[in-house]
């Protein structure tokens, strides 16, 4: 019986180390495909005088603070003014919100407000709620802390000339990347995000993901298939998997890059991360089997789509070897491969250090030309257990979701409001 | 290929001399394990200082014939493609070094540049950096750990009495040779002492968990290496005689997997930095400043946990074994990549590195 739990637990460290090892080899690619490989270019050279009419939805849940960033930086867009409009949904608000929006609505016709008052507040409710009155044929999505650029909207749409695209996300970057360490070591996350990760993905025709802001949609494919679901917190993960279900495909514009505001402190970033971390988790469990039998992926499409699944189920899956590891040392066993279970460390933190490892990090810098927060590199480590616990919470309370079916409540980021590039804006006017 | 060819000349030419040093310097520190060695390994030692030195003196004459004439020994590879490559080939190689030099002061954005591979590059750094040295270490393995064994025995006689410790050996890898380690006496705590720790763990966790308010990351880190030093100090005050490990076998498992990490961070050192298309000398320096220090920071590291666990009992081996070991190799290999990284990443955006990038 001993025994047989000991054998139980050492196949279990060993799956762990293959898992990672995969994982690992997986960022190795990315980061090598990044740096020497031939990019894919987005639609970005393409001019199309008959762009699609777009609505932009900014869902709020008291977002008095940035709210105005956001509004102001659409109002400014070049997109033609009689082909788009902007429709703000007020979830609930308990702040100024309202009242802002409804300013906003009284100066600009082009904007809209759908207040929402009612038990089921959440992104994928609100998003349901505008979609009724959306006219526009392409649904982009913005959050209320994001500033996009004058011609955002234009290379945002103009991949949806070609009818093989479902869904567009573009390329996120933190404004506020100086604050702390916290934002800063979130800049270097989101660099092997989106400069390695995604673009790597868009190369290899792998699995670009759909990220729920900075992107955009076709709205007649999702309403025909009901909308978002409100239960999925990580609505933007599960409209990536319909859309490739379906067979249609994402795209992944390097070049449409947006600013947004990071979360300045930890417990901030952990409430953020363990909501991802349940909502992806949540849609792992649905779209699992699904992605296996889905015959319109190619097979490398599919391991990519299984593994970007399964990706925030990693950490729970290192908690329990830890736990593991702890027991086989308790009773003599630890001398798994003479002593080269070492690996499991080494992998560990190679693979998922934190939502990037630190060779996909330093690609990614390289990349962009950043040299300067290259030394806080190791300094991923203190967060390699924030992340472990975090995400394994979410993992937890995804499992928990899936068998109670209990209703979710969406936990918003707070937001802080950095204002020192509207006071650097205006030093400069003035 | 033309690539290749292209940039083993203008490389070459730049840092040949600094190279050639860095071979003459690595054979003849090479040359004096040639004593200590086996047979086998003296054949191979020889095979690689005698490789080295080739590299060596061609590089430093072809330096030195650069400075006085111009002219490099790199010369008869040209004639060679001449041989072996159409006209058309050469004109192109022409037309791409035009390209290189004439560059429009506009460079690339960051959105879709990447820069070209070179798998030629890759593989000589590969073979004969990397897969030697690699060899080296593995046939040297046994030999190595007994050197570093009586370093730390004679480092350690200053708070160990010598004769509670012995050199002895265990079988490693087969046709390899046997793993040397040092036999040393500890001793398990008594109850009083497991409470002790078990107590001042509970409340420097109790502190733990309600300060760093804003450090929530540090908290969790704390909470989590006081965790596992929580369960050891459990384990010793409910079952120390069942503790399935002594000294000695914490010290052979230590030498064991400091083999493993040697071994590792080599590999993976040389292969992040052989996957940089850089032939400078930063990334020689890399490699053999993370290897040095990997072995120091080993010896030291080895020296202070056996010093600690036979003066203040085994119950600090689980933490030493899970919040001090191979995390914290990481951790330095990680800060040594981030110097290189930071490096290579300026000198591909200055003047003369940017013109490197190309578009999509």
């Amino acid at each position: 019986m001993v025994l047989g739990i000991i054998n139980i637990l050492k196949s279990y460290l060993i799956f762990t180390i293959i898992t990672m090892l995969l994982y690992a080899i997986r960022h190795a690619i990315f980061s090598f495909n990044r740096l020497y490989g031939r990019q894919k270019l987005y639609y970005s050279d393409i001019y199309d005088s008959d762009l699609p009419t777009i609505s932009v939805l900014v869902p709020m849940h008291n977002e008095e603070k940035v709210l105005h960033n956001c509004l102001d930086a659409l109002l400014l867009s070049d997109y033609n003014k009689n082909k788009f409009e902007i429709i703000g949904i007020n979830d609930n608000s308990t702040d100024n919100t309202k009242e802002i929006l409804d300013e906003y609505c009284k100066q600009y016709p082009i904007i809209k407000a759908l207040h929402r008052d009612c038990e089921e507040r959440g992104k994928p409710a609100g998003l349901n709620d505008a979609l009724k009155i959306a006219k526009g044929e392409v649904i982009i999505v913005f959050d209320a802390d994001y500033r996009p650029s004058k011609n955002m909207l234009k290379r945002l749409a103009v991949a949806f000339s070609n009818n093989e695209v479902a869904a567009v996300m573009g390329r996120v970057i933190p404004f506020n990347h100086n604050k702390n360490l916290l934002t800063q070591l979130l800049a270097l996350e989101r660099t092997a995000g989106y400069q390695v990760d995604q673009q790597a993905r868009y190369n290899l025709n792998l699995i670009p993901q759909y990220g729920g802001t900075v992107g955009g949609f076709r709205k007649d494919l999702v309403v025909s298939t009901g909308g978002f679901n409100t239960r999925i917190l990580a609505e933007d993960t599960e409209l990536t998997y319909r859309l490739y279900s379906m067979g249609y495909r994402v795209v992944y514009a390097n070049d449409a890059e947006c600013y947004e505001e990071s979360p300045e402190t930890w417990s901030a970033r952990g409430r953020q991360i363990r909501r991802w971390s349940r909502g992806h988790n949540y849609t792992m469990f649905l779209y699992f089997g699904k992605t296996i039998k889905n015959k319109s992926l190619k097979f490398w499409e599919k391991v990519d789509a299984i593994m970007l699944l399964l990706i925030y189920a990693v950490p729970f899956i290192l908690l329990l070897s830890l736990l593991a590891s702890l027991i086989l040392f308790y009773s003599g066993h630890m001398d798994i491969l003479k002593g080269w279970w070492v690996l499991l460390f080494l992998s560990t933190y190679n693979s998922y250090g934190n939502f990037a490892p630190f060779y996909e990090i330093s690609t990614g810098m390289m990349v962009d030309g950043i040299y300067k927060g290259m030394l806080k590199l190791p300094l991923m480590m203190f967060c390699y257990y924030f992340y472990l616990w975090k995400l394994s919470l979410g993992f937890m309370d995804s499992i928990f979701d899936l068998f109670s079916k209990r209703s979710v409540k969406w936990d918003k980021t707070e937001r802080f409001n950095d204002n020192r590039i509207e006071t650097e804006r205006k030093e400069e006017a003035k | 290929m033309k690539n290749i060819l292209m940039s083993i000349k203008i490389k070459l030419k730049k840092n040949n001399f600094r190279v050639g040093i860095l071979f003459l310097v690595l054979s003849i520190f090479m040359s004096k394990l040639y004593f200590e060695l086996g047979l086998i390994n003296r054949i191979i030692l020889l095979f690689n200082i005698g490789m080295y030195l080739m590299i060596s003196g061609y590089l430093l004459i072809n330096d030195s014939l650069i400075r006085k004439t111009g002219k490099s020994l790199i010369y008869p590879f040209k004639i060679i493609t001449k041989i072996f490559f159409k006209k058309k080939f050469l004109e192109n190689i022409n037309k791409l070094r035009e390209k290189n030099t004439n560059k429009s002061k506009i460079y690339y954005s960051r959105t879709y540049r990447h820069l070209k591979v070179n798998y030629l590059r890759m593989a000589i750094f590969f073979i004969f950096f990397v897969i030697p040295s690699m060899i080296l270490f593995i046939l040297s393995y046994s030999d190595i750990s007994r050197y570093i064994v009586l370093m730390v025995q004679n480092i350690s006689a200053n708070y160990i009495n010598p004769d509670m410790m012995e050199v002895k050996s265990s079988y490693f890898l087969p046709f390899l040779g046997d793993l040397y380690y040092l036999d040393i006496k500890g001793f398990l705590p008594t109850q009083n002492i497991s409470l002790l720790h078990i107590v001042i763990t509970v409340v420097l966790g109790i502190i733990i968990r309600f300060s760093f308010r804003n450090q929530m990351h540090v908290r969790i880190y704390l909470l989590v290496v006081l965790f596992i030093h929580l369960t050891s100090a459990l384990y010793m005050y409910f079952g120390a005689n069942m503790f399935p490990y002594t000294l000695s076998d914490y010290s052979e498992l230590y030498m064991k997997q400091q083999i493993g990490i040697w071994l590792s961070i080599f590999s993976i050192v040389t292969l992040l930095s052989g996957a940089i298309n850089y032939s400078g000398f930063s990334k020689f320096v890399f490699v053999i400043a993370a290897s040095i220090y990997s072995l120091i920071f080993g010896i030291i590291r080895y020296c202070v946990f056996l010093g600690i666990m036979h003066n203040f009992s085994l119950i600090f081996m689980t933490s030493f074994f899970f919040s001090f070991g191979p995390f914290i190799d990481f951790l330095y290999l990680v800060w040594m990549y981030s110097i290189f990284m930071r490096y290579i990443t300026k000198r591909f955006n200055n003047k003369n590195g940017v013109v490197k990038w190309y578009w999509a």
